[in-house]
């Protein structure tokens, strides 16, 4: 990959990947550290990625540079550790995408990650398992339990009857 | 040799009949699973047949299905703050801005020493207790210094004075000696086009008839440009802040070196030292290269 090419790569996917990560830690200081980071990485191996290939290998670095952060960080917890009857509060007369996007951030980070990266990005079920380092299977299993579950907290805030 | 083989009997479960189900019979919990895969495209086959025969049944189920259709998240307009500092330079722009480096830090050392010096200084005093008018302001008005232009020793007689206008740089003329006169002009009376040769002959030639250089009224002038610039930046900060803003050497050169961090993306800074009343003392400039500090003249701003 040419310097111009990595500055492309800047260019054309680096919101992409900090809205992926911003909305799978909801922390903007930490997703910009871990898109630096993520960049950063690129740049040290610049010359052995193919350009065609760098997307999938950034979201994939940040992914994983994520996980590493939500390790770290007992702050981030899933959707096991909230009470029902806080989770499912103040929703009504909401637009849709908000609700959802605050629904997802009840999910489990796994499950949070994969959808995000099916809707936000487009990826397929196998290309989600290569960033994510998950089976095909596991891919599916996430993607439609994390549907229910967003389902679910529509109904049960009365966005939807 | 042979061993015995166990042959299975054909015993038949009695009851199995019981544990056959239809699709109708799927729970709520799992109906949506498959709902949740078939909105995703990802049912085929016969798994896609139960499903369908399933909402055909139960127009309930149909719009249960049809509800995960709409769970689609749409990504918000978030853009990445960091970006810029992530962009890479060629080997060739990275070798063309050490190079620049150097001549704009010089630049900008130039505007520093400029705003700071003498000339900057009487700019400021201009400045200070003036309101801002629209009319622009005479040449005389300026009290800066004059460089000198020539020395002639003259004698000055009762019966043909020479009348040089008294100005504040004047003052220091009568420290001369009687037999010297110190001819000073103003810097605009430099520049050809708006000041003719009369207007600073006259001392310098007393048979000539002498000017007073308060007649000197150029349209624009490079000093009353200056001012004027002085003015409107005074005028700006001010309706900016909604107080009287007084623009100094200190703000503008900062504002050169602001300028030029946000258009090359570099690190230089410029910070006024102060003393415990809060007078300036010193200017502070330091950047990755280079670094000094300018101690201030007290009649400096």
């Amino acid at each position: 990959m040419t310097v111009k090419e990595y500055n492309n790569a800047v260019r054309e996917f680096g919101d992409h990947i900090y809205r992926f990560i911003l909305r799978s830690i909801k922390d903007s200081h930490r997703a910009d550290d871990i898109v630096q980071d993520t960049y950063e990485k690129l740049w040290r191996c610049v010359t052995e990625i193919k350009y065609g290939a760098v997307k999938a290998w950034l979201f994939s670095t940040a992914y994983n540079r994520m996980i590493d952060v939500i390790r770290k960080d007992s702050r981030l917890v899933g959707i096991e550790y909230y009470d029902d009857s806080t989770l499912y509060a103040e929703e009504n007369g909401s637009d849709l995408n908000e609700v959802l996007h605050r629904a997802l951030e009840r999910l489990p980070a796994v499950q949070r990650s994969v959808i995000l990266l099916r809707d936000y990005e487009g990826y397929n079920y196998r290309e989600i398992g290569e960033i994510t380092g998950l089976s095909e299977a596991q891919v599916k299993t996430y993607i439609f339990r994390g549907r229910v579950a967003l389902r679910n907290y529509l109904v049960k805030t009365s966005v939807w009857q | 040799m042979d061993f015995p083989r166990l042959t299975p009997p054909d015993d038949r479960m009695p009851s199995d009949r019981r544990l056959y189900r239809r699709p109708e019979e799927l729970t709520d919990d799992q109906f949506d699973m498959l709902a949740a895969a078939w909105a995703e495209g990802a049912l085929t086959g016969e798994a896609l047949a139960e499903l369908e025969s399933v909402m055909t049944a139960s127009p309930g189920r149909r719009d249960r299905a049809g509800s995960f259709r709409n769970i689609r998240l749409v990504p918000d307009n978030e853009s990445w703050p960091g970006m810029r500092s992530a962009f890479r330079l060629s080997p060739a722009l990275t070798a063309f801005r050490r190079s620049a480096i150097p001549a704009l830090l010089a630049v900008a050392a130039m505007v520093v020493i400029i705003i700071y010096g003498p000339a900057g200084a009487k700019l400021k005093t201009i400045n200070a207790g003036r309101t801002v008018t629209g009319n622009a302001m005479t040449v005389a008005e300026i009290p800066a210094s004059a460089p000198i232009i020539a020395v002639k020793r003259i004698t000055v007689t009762p019966v043909q004075p020479v009348p040089v206008e008294q100005t504040p740089v004047a003052e220091a003329r009568e420290e001369a000696a009687e037999a010297s006169e110190v001819i000073r002009v103003k810097p605009l009376a430099l520049t050809y086009s708006h000041v003719s040769a009369s207007s600073v002959a006259p001392a310098v030639n007393p048979v000539m008839t002498p000017i007073s250089i308060r007649d000197i009224q150029p349209a624009r002038t490079l000093q009353e440009e200056k001012n004027w610039m002085f003015r409107s930046m005074s005028f700006l900060a001010g309706a900016v802040t909604g107080k009287e803003k007084e623009v100094n050497g200190y703000m503008i050169a900062n504002g050169c070196i602001t300028g030029i961090n946000n258009i090359l993306g570099w690190n230089m800074e410029l910070e006024q030292v102060s003393n415990k009343s809060g007078e300036p003392v010193a200017v502070t400039f330091s950047s990755s290269l280079l670094s000094f500090t300018k101690p201030l003249n007290k009649n400096t701003p």
